[in-house]
């Protein structure tokens, strides 16, 4: 009975209001009605056969702050996202939204397409299409696409180490930010492993982060047998997207009920959390090199979700050198694929304020955060070089390493 | 303070009002009173169940005939008080088929509309039932809000001249050889006194008929019953549930906006004042309505209530042809040579209209008038509230809300009580559905005692009306107190003890 009965359910809320104090999005605008009304209690006006009428929910960013601070545990960004897909699935979605969440085709597409996409973006024509038919912010920056792929750097690359480990890298990464990559390949030979990339598509979150189930569920259907693989051939898996990690290690069970995900969690981790327990039995290779830089570190919300601590700022304090501080802001306000759309850029923004704030006030010379959303936005907001943690600790590690290190 | 009228009615709850609206549409100048609000009695405690009939084809068919008849008429003369949801009596594997088909065959029999589902087509419609259901009968059973429907009628009849004092009770009766000469009664707030002529006077007192009528030297044979029922944090079906076999305990579960209503029990009671819900009925109601719906089981509760009914001994029911087994109406003219008192108890909240109808009828020929009834054409006013769970829900966000969990805006409350007329916070709370969601108030009630004060509304002092609030929500809280309710009363006693020193 308890199982059926999941604790999404809104009959535990006490109405304490406690998560209204930490939604980053009503925070800033009154168009959304924060999370104790928009979750648990609108759930008790919703009947099967009425249409939605919550036009704002589209507007929960989804970032799982409000049911971090909950009391009673109730999942109330599920109980959103849900609500959110069935108000898209009535409405329609944009092809918009279709284009922002099938980004990985652009991928597919390969090395060859980079440099025609990348100019095309920066055109002014093609930006007043992109505004005006297509709904994504012309003041965004679309992100550049690389001219090689992280795959194809990695076929070229000889892995060899002792034990073998699976690297979830993300659609991001591959076609986007190579270099986090290359230094989480780097980093983990340099402890002794030897990667492997298991067959994988993108995490499905885009699509659901646009409430787009089926999507999703389509992804994770062929990534979770894939991964189960790897764990029965005895490897464990790392990811260092927090938001990719999130997603399998989350939603694939909790809300996509995929078969074996159960599994495929208790056997994936976060790059940095591996390498803390790694670090906990000793066997973290910790030969660091001086890094005199001046940076501050974001956690990404889907990060605190994970609920493991920030692992990455504990190995990073282990740096000499480095002066690292950790930036007290809520969330970056992207929210995925959010934030690009033009009808929700000021309110991302506006939630981004606090942090560029938080960060000005540091005076950093570079940024760290696990979450390529965060590390755009934060571009974004500040103009700051903006890494992921493992680019930093792969220079901590190695050297003489190629250092055309992020942008 | 001397007052005269031509009918005199006691009793607020849908019988009284439903009369008073009646008498006013015939042109009859009628005053009411009423020693609580509208709704004090068993019209603002019961089930809200919109019988279609279907509880009373076997058992009761004259009753259910009555029913399947009012149940037509108020769809179209009330459309704002009804949820048009459909009921299924579910039959499980212990009930078996054989009253099923007895019940099927009565519906046929009482002119009620009974489709046979399959165990399937019933899941699939309620995914919350039992899978190990036999079948279910639908029928045209629905939700009913009593309050709603109460005050529309109230407020029509007042449009046609009818007049009512509430918070008015009769204290005493001055007789004259065969009839009522005077009737007194108090203003129990304020200690105003009336003396009242009236050339007839109507006891629609309901459980309260026979301890009425003992002013009046006179009797009637009839006992008193308990019916407890619990309110759910969350809706659980979106249809009507009753257990397909005679009725019993803990055999209905009855959606009601954004709740559900299981119920009921059945206990004697001497008395029609002081009752509550006893944990055996809490566990009796959960233990029966759960084998239908497991979910119970798991649900959170966020309040239990009790009403009482009127119960006669047969001799009372059908010693006039006239009346229906449903419901009792006694000429006391006849019975006991008090030529201007009349009494109608029992029966139904969907049949209110009917016995205001036929009491209506009676007065007329006592009183030698010809006056047609009207009722059962002419709509209710208010049909255009807003009334849906998806129309409150779109006003999430439009305005000021002051009551988070039923969505209750400000302005609805300032509406209800620009109206006027509003004693004490019962008053207001029987006017909108503030404080009848998960916290039950407590978010809410100190939000809008602030608008009473500003408004100079409030009558005596903030800290006492608080406190009368919270003890008689504690006395619903009691008895479903576990689980997360626990947890919410905790809180709640960190607000009012910890920040507001009650
Ligand atoms: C537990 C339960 C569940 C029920 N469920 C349903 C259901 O689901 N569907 C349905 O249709 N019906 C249901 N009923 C029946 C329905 O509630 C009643 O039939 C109906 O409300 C009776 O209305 P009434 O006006 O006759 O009596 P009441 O509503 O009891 O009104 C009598 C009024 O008289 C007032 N009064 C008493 N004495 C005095 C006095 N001396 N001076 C002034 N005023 C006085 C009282 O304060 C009270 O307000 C249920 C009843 C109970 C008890
Ligand atoms: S998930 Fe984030 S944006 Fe959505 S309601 Fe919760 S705190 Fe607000
Ligand atoms: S924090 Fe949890 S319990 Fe409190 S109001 Fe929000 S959802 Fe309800």
């Amino acid at each position: 009975m308890h199982n059926s009965w999941p604790k999404t359910n809104s009959d535990v809320c006490i109405r304490c209001a406690t998560c209204m104090a930490v939604c980053p999005v009503s925070r800033v605008t009154p168009l959304f009605p924060g999370p104790k009304h928009a979750g648990p209690g609108a759930e008790r006006f919703r009947k099967p056969g009425d249409p939605s009428v919550d036009k704002w929910i589209d507007l929960c960013i989804g970032c799982h702050l409000c049911d971090l601070v909950c009391p009673s545990g109730v999942s109330i960004s599920e109980m959103n996202l849900i609500a959110k897909a069935k108000y898209l699935d009535e409405k329609g979605r944009p092809f918009r939204d279709w284009l922002l969440t099938h980004s990985y085709l652009f991928g597919q597409l390969g090395s060859f397409s980079s440099s025609v996409l990348n100019r095309l973006f920066q055109n002014g024509v093609v930006k007043w299409f992109v505004e005006s038919i297509l709904g994504i912010d012309r003041r965004r920056e679309l992100p550049a696409y690389q001219s090689s792929t992280f795959r194809q750097w990695f076929k070229s690359h000889p892995s060899k180490g002792q034990r073998k480990i699976a690297y979830f890298y993300g659609c991001y990464i591959n076609t986007n930010e190579v270099e986090v990559g290359k230094a989480t390949v780097q980093v983990l030979e340099a402890n002794g492993f030897e990667v492997f990339l298991p067959p994988q598509e993108c995490c499905g979150i885009p699509m659901l982060g646009n409430g787009d189930f089926n999507g999703a569920r389509k992804m994770a259907l062929k990534n979770v047998p894939s991964l189960l693989q790897a764990i029965q051939s005895g490897s464990d898996i790392i990811f260092s997207s927090t938001s990719c990690g999130h997603m399998i290690k989350h939603e694939y069970s909790h809300l996509l009920n995929i078969p074996g995900s159960e599994e495929v969690a208790k056997h994936t981790f976060d790059l940095f959390e591996y390498l803390r327990n790694l670090l906990e039995s000793g066997n973290l290779n910790s030969r660091f090199k001086k890094l005199p830089i001046k940076a501050a570190y974001f956690a990404p919300c889907h990060l605190r979700s994970l609920g493991i601590g920030l692992p990455a700022l504990e190995i990073l304090r282990l740096i000499p050198g480095l002066q690292i501080d950790n930036i007290e802001a809520d969330c970056c306000g992207l929210g995925g694929t959010f934030g690009f759309k033009k009808e929700k850029y000021e309110i991302s923004q506006e939630i981004g304020k606090d942090l560029k704030e938080a960060i000005d006030r540091l005076t950093p010379e570079i940024v760290l955060t696990d979450c390529e959303g965060c590390r755009m936005q934060i571009r974004h907001l500040t103009g700051l070089k903006v890494l992921h943690p493992i680019q930093i600790l792969r220079d901590a590690l190695l050297q003489g390493i190629d250092k055309e290190v992020g942008r | 303070m001397k007052l005269q009228t031509e009918i005199l009615i006691i009793g607020g709850g849908a019988t009284g009002a439903g009369i008073l609206r009646d008498l006013s549409l015939r042109g009859i100048p009628s005053l009411l009173i009423e020693k609580g609000d509208f709704l004090s009695g068993a019209s603002g405690r019961n089930h809200g169940l919109f019988h279609s009939g279907g509880r009373y084809v076997v058992s009761d068919p004259e009753a259910a005939r009555e029913c399947i008849a009012e149940n037509r008429i108020l769809r179209k003369i009330a459309p704002h008080c009804i949820e048009e949801t459909d009921g299924f009596f579910v039959s499980l594997p212990e009930d078996g088929p054989d009253f099923r088909d007895r019940f099927i065959q009565a519906c046929k029999d009482a002119n009620v509309p009974a489709h046979l589902l399959s165990r399937d087509e019933a899941l699939s419609l309620e995914p919350g039932l039992t899978p190990t259901l036999l079948s279910a009968v639908k029928v045209p059973d629905g939700a009913i809000d009593p309050f709603e429907l109460v005050l529309s009628n109230a407020k029509d009849a007042e449009t046609y001249g009818g007049k009512f004092l509430l918070h008015t009770g009769v204290t005493s009766l001055l007789m004259e050889e065969n009839k009522v000469k005077t009737v007194l009664a108090k203003d129990l707030l304020h200690g105003e006194e009336y003396q009242i002529e009236a050339s007839h006077i109507i006891n629609a007192t309901g459980a309260w008929a026979d301890e009425f009528l003992k002013l009046a030297g006179l009797r009637v044979a009839m006992a008193l019953s308990k019916g407890s029922m619990l309110i759910t944090n969350q809706r659980l079906t979106h249809r009507v549930i009753n257990r397909c076999r005679p009725p019993s305990d803990g055999d209905i579960i009855v959606p009601n906006h954004t709740v559900s209503i299981l119920g009921t029990t059945s206990v004697r009671l001497e008395d029609a004042e002081n009752f509550e819900v006893t944990p055996q009925e809490v566990s009796r109601l959960i233990r029966e309505t759960s084998r239908m719906i497991p979910a119970i089981e798991e649900a959170r509760f966020i309040r239990a209530y009790a009403g009482i009914r009127p119960l006669f001994q047969s001799e009372e029911k059908g010693d006039d042809r006239a009346i229906s087994r449903g419901f009792v109406l006694i000429d006391h003219g006849k019975k006991d040579g008090i030529k201007n008192l009349i009494t109608i108890t029992g029966g139904k909240l969907v049949t209110y209209r009917l016995m205001a109808e036929k009491t209506s009828d009676l007065l007329c020929q006592k009183m030698g008038i010809h006056a047609p009834c009207s009722t059962h054409l002419k709509p209710l006013p208010g049909a255009g509230k807003l009334s849906g769970l998806k129309d409150r829900l779109k006003t999430l966000g439009k305005s000021e809300t002051l009551c988070d969990c039923e969505l209750v805006r400000k302005e609805e409350v300032e509406e209800v009580l620009k109206e006027g007329k509003l004693k004490n916070l019962q008053d207001i709370l029987h006017r909108t559905r503030l404080a009848k969601g998960t916290c039950q108030g407590g978010f809410c009630v100190y939000r809008l005692l602030g608008i009473l004060n500003e408004s100079g509304l409030a009558e005596g002092d903030s800290n006492n009306i608080l406190k009368g609030f919270l003890e008689e929500r504690w006395k619903g809280i009691r008895p479903i107190l576990w689980g997360s309710a626990v947890k919410e009363e905790e809180l709640m006693e960190g607000i009012y003890k910890g920040l507001f020193n009650l």
